[in-house]
């Protein structure tokens, strides 16, 4: 990461060693170390571990890297020469397409450095999935002094047989934006190997870099271990960086369509800031919305075609370079990017950042101001640009709410077994392991510290026996006991866990190649299965048509004329507004509840100006039905051709909205077998079927009850494919669905019908007990999901119909089906369904 | 015994069969009266063995149910002689001797029905299987005019012989239909046209591939417990896409 410091006249230094040592190469830049940076050294010196918590761009590599190579010099002055040989630092960073930049920030100081201060010669290694054989193998005969890596290669290199010597002269891990990592699975993978480290090296220090979090105290834990984290020190940044946010506002004339979505109106305006800055960050939500601005922009203005690009995590590597390269030449008028450009190397000519839709949290849009205004003095700037009326009350929400200095939380997972499970494997692949030791080992993590003996004991039996049913699970054997230690049962399965290790669930994607030659990049397999040869779709920026799908590869050609483009749509793109934001919002709307009635232009006088802007769709929302507040949960009914629909608007966020339609649904479908449909957005959520609900706030509130809670969300798991569906990422990080390209044909299954057999034959499998654990506190948020659910029944309920879709039950409305409940019998479905198609044949005119 | 259970599917032509005297049986199966012949397809028995072996812990049970209830099947229908369509078993891997032997175990329990296989392409990998399964014949196909009974369906039109109705497995047909009010059912199913039916899987431990709905293509969803004719629904759904 390239650091721009406060220019200051360089004051030249005498004596010490420093001469030619950090200060030394920091006044040849004009530069002067900020004091974070020299806390950080010294403790580094010191061997104490910690974190470093600095905004963006503001010198955390430097801080660390220049650190640890005086702790190597200390080191080394200590030792006899020829005793330093071998890997002295690891360095972690989340993303491997991060990891060639990194490198090149490491080796930037070493020329000056090197030969002087630090008497030994260092090299920097690079080691990610990318990494060619003959590159491993050269990285093993003759290891780099410092080595950067993802924590899935890292857990591959810890399976090694010789993982012993390989890290047994280890004396630093960097783990780089820390904060990414902390509440992810990866962020357990990585705790363990930590802790793995810390035994194999038991001399190394482990530093941190984050960006801002509200729960520091906990990623200095999840970090070092609870036991270290009193030690360890929390070095904080005051580096002043400058940041505007703004939102733009659709001009008066033009008023909002009646539901609200403005999909891209913004354009000609946003086009306009881009026409007026050297270099411009276009940050969507999601790649589609990715590929469908980028080639709006292009459309628009013709001539920006060769100084545009896109940047999204389908895009092909190559192309993905392209971008990122011009864009640090300045030779780049606009990039067009999703959270693939979020994180990483600071691009200095960018000097404003475009936000298209919802900023969901207030971290998120903290890092991605912080994209630009890296020129001296400079200041961060970001446009917010809503793509629907109520995203500018969620754009005015995130501004508030940035200038009152708050952030969210990321919170550490604990007990992951499906992760536990793969550590086990890969630790008795690399030379075995005594029970008690290991145990000791990954208690000494903050994600397993209050690990029971019943789990551990599953986990051994997991890896060893299939689970603890012996005769479920003949044959079956990943790790043997031999004389008191574990083993990796066989040479084939240490290679297959190897080939399996990793913790990110990916969808079954297939390359998307020119019928000529050359590769564009990769596309969902759900996507691409549902096109015919000739059909014609937006992909990489780029208008194609399908030749031919062989199974693996889409092959394309050009496709002239980008009208009735399908765009694919990629799972995993949806991320809820947060906690924080969602509050803010409601505490928004409901200050309005008041100055709204009448609408008179001087009650609006001193509202923010998105909040102006969006009067009128208020206005109309409490015409049709009401405006919500804090002292009533709204309900609304209404009916459709498709049916019968309710929405409800706790504005708890989408996860807890899903949570609670789960439970809604089930609380109903209880009474009388039905199946239902629901729908969950930041605001609230819908339930819909084929027979009208209640119309009486009583019957509401019974099924908002929050007695029996916990009962009824465990037992209402069952009657929703949320469970089967979350199942996915645990069976393939425990090891039960085998991943990547290379494998067995025979051994290939889906994670749903895994989940049907344990269902089935082994229903006390701790991962089917760990996925409802984790549907309830991740999925649903469960903690949070109760205290909505007491805050109802403390509230009013008010209970409208209204005679068409509200302003705000429409985006609910328009963000289609999510889950259905069903209590009925599958013969009773499919008569109903044919039922109401018949109904709905008799009724169209044709 | 109506095998072929219409329920009260509204609208859904009586009187189902895809082809004369072929009859659709809850439990993924289907029977030929005139020569009680049962025919199953695809049970890929010791799948969850080879997992095992590879390291994946499948538990083991699925296999025996199936087996059971294959075994209730040609009791139920006084089945004269069984056809197995292809992939009894799934890989020479997961071939253990308990695999083998809970087969000759349901092969003694149907001592007196003819067991014939039609190799499928799992089957020609496991390689020759052993006398004392008690299998009566392996053929590569089967000939029985009006019927071609083989494992892989011939793609397009051009069968081996266009005057025979050919009757396969393999290719694990699935078909999802959905409502107006938002329902969706997805499920294993039985695919027909003029000139060939394909039979869902039979073993519960596989997967299924969905079929694209074609013109003149009927469907019946198959489950344990019964058997249903959606193919209205199916084309219902797809004049509104």
């Amino acid at each position: 990461m390239t650091t721009r410091q406060t220019r200051r006249p360089a004051r030249p230094r005498t004596g010490g060693s420093n001469a030619t040592g950090p200060d030394a190469w920091f006044a040849a830049r004009g530069w002067k170390p900020f004091p974070f940076q020299r806390a950080v050294w010294r403790d580094m010196a010191r061997s104490r571990s910690g974190l470093v918590h600095a905004p963006t761009g503001t010198g955390k590599t430097l801080a660390a890297w220049l650190g640890a190579l005086g702790r190597a010099r200390a080191i080394g002055e200590a030792r006899a020469a020829g005793e330093t040989k071998g890997l002295r630092v690891v360095w972690l960073t989340p993303l491997k397409a991060l990891a060639a930049d990194t490198v090149r920030a490491l080796e930037a100081p070493l020329a000056d450095l090197c030969g002087g201060w630090l008497p030994a010669r260092w090299d920097v290694g690079v080691r990610t999935g990318d990494t060619s054989a003959t590159d491993r193998r050269r990285l093993r005969t003759s290891p780099p002094a410092a080595l950067v890596t993802t924590p899935e290669t890292l857990s591959i290199m810890l399976s090694l047989e010789d993982a012993h010597e390989v890290f047994a002269g280890l004396e630093t891990i960097v783990v780089d934006e820390w904060h990414e990592l902390l509440s992810t699975k990866r962020g357990v993978q990585t705790e363990l190997a930590l802790a793995r480290l810390r035994a194999l090296a038991p001399e190394v220090i482990t530093w941190g870099l984050s960006a801002t979090l509200a729960n520091l105290d906990e990623a200095v834990a999840a970090l070092v271990g609870p036991a270290r984290a009193a030690s360890a020190h929390l070095v904080q940044a005051r580096v002043p960086r400058r940041l505007a946010i703004e939102t733009l506002i659709p001009r008066p004339m033009e008023r909002f369509p009646w539901a609200g979505h403005m999909g891209m109106r913004l354009l000609p305006q946003v086009i306009e800031r881009i026409e007026a800055a050297t270099t411009s960050l276009v940050f969507t939500n999601t790649r589609s919305q990715a590929e469908r601005w980028f080639e709006a922009i292009g459309t628009a203005r013709p001539d920006w075609k060769p100084v545009i690009a896109l940047h999204h995590g389908s895009v092909d590597r190559d192309q993905r370079a392209v971008a990122e390269e011009g864009l640090r030449r300045g030779r780049l008028k606009c990039v067009v990017a999703t959270s693939s450009l979020d994180l990483g190397v600071d691009f200095g000519p960018v000097e404003q950042v475009f936000q298209i839709g919802s900023p969901k949290g207030i971290a998120r849009i903290l890092q991605r101001a912080g994209r630009s205004g890296h020129a001296p003095g400079a200041t961060g700037r970001l446009i917010c640009v809503p793509t629907h009326a109520l995203e500018l009350i969620e754009c005015a929400a995130a501004r508030q709410s940035v200038a009152a200095g708050v952030v969210e939380a990321r919170r550490p997972l604990t007990g992951a077994l499906d992760c536990l499970a793969q550590h086990l494997v890969t630790v008795a692949c690399s030379g075995g392991f005594r029970e008690h030791e290991l145990r000791a080992e990954v208690a000494g993590t903050r994600a397993f510290a209050t690990l029971d003996d019943a789990s551990w004991r599953w986990a051994i039996d997991f890896a060893a026996r299939g689970g603890p049913a012996l005769a479920a699970y003949p044959n079956f054997a990943r790790i043997t006991e031999r004389f008191g230690r574990w083993y990796v049962a066989s040479k084939a399965i240490a290679r297959l866990h190897r080939m399996s290790i990793g913790t990110i669930a990916g969808d079954a994607t297939v390359d998307v190649k020119w019928v000529r030659g050359g590769r564009l990049g990769t596309v969902e397999e759900s996507f691409v299965s549902r096109l015919k040869p000739g059909d014609r779709f937006l992909f990489a920026g780029r208008p194609l048509a399908l030749f031919q799908f062989d199974g693996l590869t889409a092959w394309v050609k050009r496709a002239r004329g980008t009208s009735a483009l399908q765009v694919p749509r990629w799972n995993g793109g949806r991320m809820p507004l947060s906690t924080l934001l969602s509050a803010a919002v409601l505490d928004l709307v409901q200050s309005l509840a008041g100055g709204l009635e009448p609408p008179r232009a001087t009650s609006s006088r001193r509202l923010l100006p998105e909040v102006k802007a969006v009067l009128p769709l208020l206005h109309t929302q409490s015409r049709w039905s009401r405006l919500p507040n804090d002292d009533a949960l709204l309900i609304e009914r209404v009916q459709s051709r498709d049916g019968h629909h309710v929405f409800l608007f706790p504005f708890a966020g989408r996860l807890v909205h899903e949570g609670l339609a789960a439970l809604v649904a089930w609380r109903i479908a209880q009474r009388k077998p039905s199946t239902l449909t629901m729908a969950a957005t930041d605001w609230g959520f819908e339930l819909a079927g084929r027979e009208p609900l209640f119309a009486h706030e009583r019957e509401w509130r019974q099924v908002l009850s929050p007695a029996n809670l916990l009962e009824d969300l465990m037992a209402c798991l069952n009657g929703t494919e949320m469970a089967r569906r979350h199942f996915r990422e645990i069976a393939r990080v425990a090891g039960l669905v085998a991943s990547g390209r290379r494998t067995n044909r025979q051994t290939q299954s889906s994670a749903g019908l895994i989940f049907d057999v344990l269902t089935e034959h082994d229903g006390g499998n701790m991962l089917l007990a760990q996925t409802r654990r984790e549907v309830l506190e991740q999925q649903f948020e469960f903690g949070r999901l109760r205290e909505a659910v007491a805050a109802i029944a403390e509230k009013d309920i008010h209970v409208v119909d209204t005679p068409r879709l509200s302003p705000l039950a429409f985006p609910i409305w328009a963000e289609q089906v999510q889950a259905r409940l069903t209590t009925q019998g599958w013969l009773e479905r499919i008569t109903a369904m044919a039922h109401e198609l018949e109904q709905a044949a008799e009724g169209t005119p044709s | 015994m109506s095998e072929v259970r219409i329920a009260s599917v509204p609208a859904a032509a009586a009187g189902d069969e895809p082809a004369p005297n072929v009859l659709l049986l809850p439990g993924r199966a289907a029977f030929l009266p005139p020569s009680r012949t049962l025919l199953v397809s695809d049970l890929h028995l010791g799948k969850a063995a080879t997992f095992r072996r590879a390291g994946i812990p499948v538990p083991e049970g699925s296999a025996q149910r199936d087996l059971e209830r294959l075994a209730q099947l040609v009791r139920e229908h006084d089945v004269r002689r069984l056809v197995v369509l292809g992939d009894l078993f799934h890989a020479k891997g997961g071939c253990t001797p308990q695999v083998f032997a809970e087969f000759a175990a349901l092969r003694a329990r149907i001592a007196d029905t003819e067991v014939v296989l039609v190799l499928g392409n799992h089957d020609r990998a496991v390689g020759r299987l052993p006398a004392s399964l008690g299998i009566d014949a392996c053929l590569p196909s089967l000939d029985e005019p009006p019927f071609h009974f083989v494992h892989e369906p011939a793609t397009g039109v051009a069968g081996p012989d266009r005057h025979l109705f050919t009757v396969a497995g393999h290719l694990h047909p699935t078909v999802s239909i959905r409502s107006p009010s938002g329902d969706r059912l997805a499920d294993r199913c039985f695919v027909a046209d003029t000139a060939v039916l394909v039979l869902p899987a039979f073993g519960s431990f596989t997967g299924g591939n969905r079929v694209e709905p074609a013109e003149g293509m009927r469907f019946w969803i198959a489950r344990d417990d019964g058997v249903v004719d959606v193919t209205r629904i199916v084309a219902a759904n797809g004049k509104k896409r």
